[in-house]
């Protein structure tokens, strides 16, 4: 099998893993999961607020996204609507980042800071996007290989003119 | 110096030689991304995550985090200096005198909110909670425009904004409103005809509420930030619509060159943000500062009261609000921002709440955008706002009052 056929099984299974946690943190925003989300291994926050329900709506169709483009991941339509799905996750994650960054800085309300409550701020239970994170970074391996084999092709395509 | 056409002609040879690189076009993955985000079934998914990613850095990085960052200076350092160094002070408001009652305000608040001075929630709404707001906004808007975003998300939108008699460049001025409205105003120049201009005047003045607004929105009802930005959004659209059908004037079609995809230039990207910033600083801050001491003195006069108790049949009636939102919603023509802080001070159901922060957003606008509305569509268009305004007032917050009673909130 060609990187390309992997990277679309890959994609594939990423994609319907990511639309999963999208409708868990969609059930999250409603209070559906209850106390079982922040219990179970304590690894998901538990928040009911409107910005969980539009996170969960964007992890929702990105999983949708990058499993739609999977199926046709070796066409340059297939691979840009991975690609895309893949940038909207990155987005949540960058964002979910960047608050606890923030919240460890920003000492809630007052000057006062202690080295256990800033490294606590880094401690899960963290969102999904966070989680799915590693798993997505493989996709900047494909994109570098997807703009070197177009390289190859627009300079053969020169050399044969 | 004068130049043949040949030389001319030589020069542009030149100029083409070193930058232009001819080949067979190849459609890369960077140009495919860029037609993705204009297809509605890709783009649309897009547009949402943006959105999502706009408002959590501006909720992250403005609200949480500078103006965390900025409590404790004023919390703990300049107000309580303020306090102790004007002079005529006391320990009830009643004792101060007039210049200490303007200045600083009531010296037994608790908070930044309750001093209602000049230099003091005058200075602290300015620096710590407008000020932030529209930094992260800015900045977020900037990498939009830089990284060639804007244009798209306008192409996307294109369709939703012709229903109004609008197009896609409308969302500019509406986006740009969210951080402040005055900006917002000066923005709607990019529209074409007289007829938009109008209307997207009239639709920012009365929908969209600015940063100030968002971050002491968000302190009053943060679990209901949602659904009311999107009652707003669907008012905008449902007064857009009446609009266009009775205003006359033209609509025309838009022809938008989208640039490609480029990573921004994060020394361009700084000194965007501060050109607007300052802008910001130098026209809104000292209209926000004067609004505070015009609305001190007309509280010290007795005007504001005044009103108030003439208007409190109304709001109780009508809206279902306590007779103490009256003085804040007269005020919220100086401050909106400062009158939605006062109302989080009443005592009042959630309903009540809601409405009342809905009542604030759709009045008049704050005192400095209605003089760039002035300015920009002149007296006539300033009438024809107001009256949009008062319509708009109560027959949309009419509703919000029917909706809460009938959801039971």
């Amino acid at each position: 099998m060609d990187k390309w056929r992997w990277g679309s099984v890959y994609f594939s299974v990423l994609g319907a893993v990511i639309l999963w946690f999208g409708c868990w943190e969609l059930a999250t925003s409603y209070g559906l999961t209850g106390a079982w989300a922040t219990n179970w291994l304590k690894l998901f926050p538990e928040s009911m607020d409107w910005m969980c329900l539009w996170r969960g709506i964007v992890t929702f169709l990105a999983g949708l996204l990058i499993m739609w483009g999977a199926f046709r991941f070796s066409n340059v339509e297939g691979f840009g609507t991975s690609v895309i799905g893949m940038l909207m996750l990155w987005l949540v994650a960058g964002c979910d980042i960047l608050k606890m960054i923030c919240g460890s800085l920003s000492g809630d309300g007052a000057w006062s800071y202690s080295l256990y409550g800033f490294l606590d701020s880094y401690a899960p239970p963290y969102p999904a996007a966070i989680w799915l994170l590693p798993f997505s970074l493989v996709m900047i391996y494909f994109i570098t290989s997807w703009d070197k084999e177009e390289e190859q092709k627009e300079m053969k395509a020169t050399a044969g003119d | 110096m004068t130049v043949t056409s040949d030389e001319r002609w030589d020069l542009i040879d030149k100029i083409t030689d070193r930058t232009v690189k001819f080949g067979k076009y190849v459609r890369k993955l960077k140009d495919v991304v860029g037609e993705l985000t204009v297809r509605p079934s890709t783009g649309i998914p897009l547009a949402i995550a943006v959105l999502f990613g706009f408002f959590s850095f501006f909720y992250t990085f403005g609200l949480n985090f500078l103006m965390m960052l900025l409590y404790p200076l004023f919390n703990e350092y300049i107000i309580p200096w303020l306090v102790l160094t004007v002079p005529g002070g006391g320990a009830t408001l009643e004792e101060c005198g007039v210049l200490y009652g303007i200045l600083v305000g009531d010296p037994t608040a608790t908070n930044p909110f309750e001093y209602f001075g000049v230099l003091t929630t005058g200075l602290y709404v300015a620096i710590a909670i407008v000020l932030p707001a529209v930094i992260a906004f800015y900045v977020i808007l900037t990498i939009l425009e830089d990284t060639g975003y804007m244009p798209r998300l306008v192409t996307l939108i294109d369709t939703v904004f012709h229903k109004i008699g609008l197009h896609g460049f409308a969302a500019v001025p509406m986006l740009i409103s969210l951080g402040c409205n005055i900006p917002g105003v000066e923005a709607t120049r990019t529209l074409e005809t007289r007829k938009q201009r109008f209307m997207m005047m009239a639709l920012l003045g009365v929908f969209i509420p600015c940063g100030a607004q968002l971050g002491v929105m968000l302190q009053i009802v943060p679990e209901y930030l949602g659904p009311l930005l999107l009652y707003f959004i669907i008012c905008f659209f449902i007064a857009g619509f009446v609009l266009d059908t009775f205003i006359r004037g033209k609509s025309p079609e838009m022809l938008i060159d989208v640039p490609p995809y480029r990573a921004p230039i994060w020394r361009n990207i700084a000194r965007k943000v501060w050109y607007r910033v300052e802008e910001f600083i130098a026209v809104a801050i000292p209209m926000v500062l004067a609004g505070v001491l015009v609305v001190n003195i007309l509280y010290w006069v007795g005007v504001i009261d005044w009103l108030g108790t003439v208007l409190a049949p109304m709001f109780v009636g009508y809206f279902g609000v306590p007779e103490e939102t009256a003085g804040p919603l007269v005020m919220a023509f100086m401050r909106k921002d400062v009158a939605i802080a006062q109302i989080g001070a009443i005592q009042m159901t959630v309903a009540q709440k809601i409405i009342a922060v809905t009542l604030v957003t759709i009045y008049f606008p704050c005192l400095a955008t209605f003089l760039m509305m002035l300015k920009e569509g002149g007296v006539i268009d300033l009438l024809k706002c107001m009256g949009v305004l008062i319509v708009s007032f109560f027959v949309f917050g009419g509703l919000m009052t029917g909706i809460v009673s009938i959801l039971g909130v």
